[in-house]
């Protein structure tokens, strides 16, 4: 798969990358960073201007023992000369270097004559050395101008003294080898004054100040002590050491420095020169590969994050969790890598790298776990925003945009001002008192201020609590105004002058939601009452009229008329007149059945007895269409809690429209039984003769008729009736219709209580 | 002799239509148009029977009927265009026999006003020539030893099981008997399922026995509960 040879590659490129940074990191010299590779030339180096600077201590420490060790006239080596005074238990004593020599000889300390370098044998003497203290040292003139004077100065014993000749002496022998030759690149003239009568006139090669100026770099310390100099940067300390720098009577310079810059002689400043090239070689070759590594990282970076396909991109379980968890999971990861890597690396380390290095190389283990892991997430990240939103999952992004979200007034942000606000006071009384605890013991005014501060506290929590108290005091007297209102009671007058804040502006609008619904319900109610009263006013102003025109067609009728004209216009009136009559009896009992205003008599009725009882009253009807009623009633009585009168009278009209409406010949099934527990539920079935071409919702409204004309008998109320009676008596009429399938059903509570089932009515 | 009836109605031709029913059937009507007219009448001649509507002006029909119970004990059949239960307890309770709501059947008028007249005059002489066997509901009489049933006097015929409902009904007077009890004790059997025998056996009794079935006078529906005959 592309996608695991580019995660490869990346892998090597990152750690090739730390090898380069760790190559480069063995180049480099402490604090100059990577700009030491511009100095192309050696000569142009810190490092050269370093060696240079260690040259002229060198040849200083190198003028001393000289003048120390060695005779005037030849400038040989004169063991015999005296090299240290001092003042021991036998008096006065002055010491030839070859006595010290042998004193440290005594002790164990001998130096080998070819390579002079110091060994200490176990056969020296274990005599306690005696104590000597020392007035004049010479190959340490300065030693007096640097310590205290006093009863202690110079006090120490013949041992160290002596191992410290013996030292000094090999410290001159090499010294001589390295500037005592001129065959070397390092050319020096120096004139120097170690404190004694005559000044010394120092030179390896003795050419002119002009031959070394034209050696390529050179360093001059002027008789007025300035320096000139090509060297760049400067060597640094050279003027510091005042005693080596004395004024000379020669009109000469005090030191001249030369160093040949086409590297003649095979010496150190040669070695250092091709150790320099091919260092510059080396770091600009891994220079160039550490670029190479890090833009292959980059590149595999970039394609393993994007993915080659929609597969690589999708959302995975990680992209799911919260962006600081899944940062937070890493950083513990790291840790727990870190520490495992640490464990093991260290002793890897220990054995493989010198201890200045040792930091270096955890710091680049660190820093590939860490970019590693970043990888992780940076993928993560780049999956979520390709996958809907880079902070999509982010708790932090989430609580932002629930504080400034602007729907509902803020109510996060809200919430949050005072109770920020309340901890923040508080943290800081603590503190303050905590820092002030201590101090108590400092003065009154601390005390002071402590109590003070404990004191405002107290009474800011105090303040805090009772504005908390008030808010949830006033939320519990508008929930409970809320409730009223839900709960029917809309009567409620709250007390503006108890609220505050936004807790008024709610109670404001619950009052005036109060007072338009108060409004709203009486004028409903007066409207209804007022309907109520006009359809009863108006249907008995029509009875009257109406009895008469029956009753006069009656008559009518009774008069032997032999006119079959007239005999059916006769019969017309008749059927009309009774229609009409029908008609204003149940718009009476519809507008009074919804308007509620009717008095309900509750008893415990037996649902099934009255389907039984209404199939008694209707069976000359069903016979006269020749329809067969099915009628299935269970074995026991099923109570309901109703009035007998009125769940009658909707039995009444849904047997009185199956009658009528159903198809001549068929079966008409009305059941009865107990839904559940609580539910008994009467139901009528029938095939409609008309088409059925209306919803089950239009044929319960007032008017409406199955068949929607208006030309057979009934007043198309019927079902208006049965809905609204069933209603008042907290059933539920259901009409259901599929296709010429009628079915009607009343679903009534069960009535429970045995004791009192079969109530007189 | 002929029984005078008196109608009193604001509407003439409402009046004018019943006393043509009225002397069809062979009695005598005075008319009025309002309360005080129907007193003037009464005072002036004998009446046997009132019908009076009730919203009239000048004095209405519960006022006039108020007054006339001051004096008279005979029948009063209130007929209004008000047909609220209220309206009707109301004209019932201040002294009113009978109480017909409009438009009325005129058949269903003239059978009541009878049944109203054999009641009070033969109130009086109905007493004494009462058998073991003969058993009074109101205007209802069973003789059981020669099985006849008289409705205000009238004989009645009966299926022997209608009958057998009915004495069932009328001995147990005031008592409601569920469908499966009545037909336990009329069929002797016990009742299994649904069956509106019953209920169809009553609703014909109540067609015969009652002037308006749907509203009977004697065998009433307890609607979910069962039948039962009124204790009088």
């Amino acid at each position: 798969m592309k996608r695991t040879l580019f995660i490869i590659i990346h892998l090597m490129s990152v750690l090739l990358f730390a090898a380069g940074l760790g190559v480069i990191h063995r180049y480099t010299r402490e604090g100059t960073g990577i700009s030491w590779i511009e100095d192309t030339r050696f000569e142009d180096s810190v490092l050269f201007s370093e060696m240079v600077a260690d040259d002229i201590e060198n040849i200083k420490r190198y003028a001393v023992l000289k003048n120390a060790f060695e005779n005037e006239g030849d400038g040989e080596l004169d063991t015999n000369k005296l090299v240290v005074t001092a003042v021991t238990s036998n008096g006065n004593m002055s010491y030839r270097l070859s006595d010290l020599v042998k004193q440290a000889a005594r002790y164990g300390y001998t130096m080998d004559d070819k390579s002079h370098r110091i060994s200490v044998s176990e056969t020296g003497t274990t005599d306690e050395p005696y104590e000597i203290r020392v007035t004049y040292k010479a190959f340490d003139p300065f030693y007096f101008d640097n310590i205290e004077p006093g009863p202690s100065q110079g006090v120490t014993n013949i041992r160290d003294l002596s191992v410290e000749a013996l030292r000094a002496l090999a410290e001159y022998y090499r010294l001589r080898t390295e500037y005592g030759t001129d065959m070397t690149n390092f050319v020096y003239n120096m004139t120097f004054d170690p404190e004694s009568d005559y000044d010394i006139m120092m030179y390896n090669t003795g050419k002119t100040t002009d031959e070394i100026m034209s050696l390529g770099k050179y360093l001059i310390v002027t008789q007025e002590r300035t320096i000139e100099t090509n060297i760049e940067p400067q060597p640094e300390n050279i003027l510091s050491d005042e005693n080596s720098f004395r004024l000379t009577d020669y009109d000469s310079n005090l030191m001249e420095i030369g160093i040949d810059t086409t590297y003649m002689f095979n010496d150190r400043y040669k070695e250092a020169d091709d150790a320099f090239i091919n260092d510059i070689r080396t770091a600009k070759t891994w220079l160039v590969i550490l670029a190479g590594s890090a833009f292959a990282a980059l590149i595999s970076l970039v394609l393993t994050v994007r993915g080659f396909d929609e597969e690589d991109r999708r959302e995975l379980a990680v992209d799911r969790m919260p962006l600081e968890a899944l940062v937070f999971v890493y950083a513990c990861l790291a840790v727990i890598l870190y520490f495992i890597f640490k464990a093991s690396l260290n002793t890897v380390f220990e054995e493989l790298l010198e201890y200045s290095d040792r930091a270096f190389w955890r710091d680049i283990t660190k820093g590939v776990i860490t970019w590693l892991l970043s990888v992780c997430i940076l993928s993560s990240m780049y999956r979520r925003s390709v996958n809907g939103g880079c902070f999509k999952n982010s708790l932090l992004q989430g609580i932002v945009r629930a504080l400034s979200s602007e729907k509902d007034g803020r109510p996060a942000w809200n919430s949050l001002k005072g109770y920020v606000l309340f901890t923040a006071v508080n943290v800081c009384g603590v503190v303050f008192i905590l820092r002030c605890y201590g101090m108590t013991m400092l003065g009154s005014f601390y005390s002071l201020a402590m109590w003070g501060c404990m004191v405002l506290l107290i009474a800011f929590d105090i303040f805090a609590y009772v504005l908390r108290y008030n808010r949830f005091r006033q939320r519990d007297e508008i929930r409970r105004a809320v409730n009223d209102i839900a709960g029917g009671n809309v009567d409620i007058k709250l007390n503006e002058a108890e609220f505050d804040g936004e807790a008024l502006e709610v109670v404001k609008g619950l009052n005036n939601i109060s007072v338009g619904l108060h409004t709203a319900i009486n004028e409903q109610v007066k409207a209804d009452k007022l309907k109520a009263d006009l359809i009863t006013n108006v249907s008995h102003d029509i009875r009257t009229p109406l009895t008469s025109i029956i009753n006069y067609v009656d008559l009518m009728k009774r008069e032997n008329i032999t006119d079959p004209k007239l005999k059916g216009y006769i019969d017309v009136l008749d059927k009309k007149s009774s229609r009409l009559k029908n008609l204003t009896e149940d718009l009476l009992e519809a507008s009074k059945a919804s308007s509620g205003n009717i008095r309900m008599e509750f008893a415990c009725i037996d649902m099934a007895e009255l389907a039984e009882q209404a199939g008694g009253e209707f069976e000359d009807k069903f016979k006269s269409r020749n329809l067969e009623l099915e009628l299935s009633v269970p074995e026991d009585a099923v109570p309901v809690l109703a009035d007998g009168r009125h769940l009658w009278r909707v039995f009444e009209n849904l047997y009185n429209n199956a009658a009528k409406y159903s198809m001549e010949g068929t079966r008409v099934y009305a059941e009865v039984r107990t839904a559940d527990e609580d539910k008994a539920v009467f139901t009528i079935k029938n095939v409609s003769e008309k088409k059925l071409n209306i919803s089950p919702d239009e044929l319960t409204e007032r008017f409406v008729r199955g068949d929607v004309s208006r030309n057979t008998e009934g007043s198309g109320l019927g079902l208006s009736i049965a809905k609204s009676l069933t209603a008042l008596m907290k059933g539920e009429l259901k009409i259901e219709i599929d296709g010429d399938l009628y079915k009607a059903s009343v679903i009534m509570d069960r009535y429970h209580d045995e004791n009192d089932a079969v109530k007189e009515g | 002799m002929k029984q005078t009836i008196l109608v009193c109605d604001d509407e003439k031709e409402i009046v004018e239509a019943i006393s043509i029913y009225l002397q069809t059937e062979g009695f005598e009507v005075l008319k009025a148009y309002d309360g005080n007219e129907a007193l003037k009448v009464l005072e002036n001649n004998k009446v046997d029977l009132i019908i009076i509507d009730v919203m009239m002006p000048e004095l209405d029909g519960i006022h006039a009927t108020l007054k006339i119970r001051e004096k008279l004990d005979i029948p009063i059949i209130i007929l209004s265009a008000k047909s609220e239960d209220a309206d009707k307890i109301l004209g019932l309770n201040i002294g009113a026999d009978d109480y017909i709501t409009k438009p009325f059947n005129p058949l269903e008028l003239v059978a009541r006003v009878k049944s109203q007249l054999r009641r009070y005059v033969q109130l009086g002489n109905i007493g004494g020539s009462v058998s073991q066997a003969v058993y009074k509901c109101g205007g209802l009489t069973i003789n059981d030893d020669n099985k006849e049933v008289f409705v205000d006097g009238e004989l009645i015929k009966l299926t022997p099981i209608e009958y057998n409902i009915l004495l069932l009904l009328v001995k147990n007077a005031g008592k409601v008997f569920s469908i499966d009890e009545i037909f336990e004790q009329i069929w002797n059997e016990e009742a299994i399922g649904a069956d509106n025998t019953v209920a169809v056996h009553i609703r014909h009794i109540r067609e015969k026995i009652e002037i308006n079935p749907r509203e009977p006078r004697y065998l009433k529906v307890v609607w979910g509960v069962g039948y039962k005959v009124e204790k009088q």
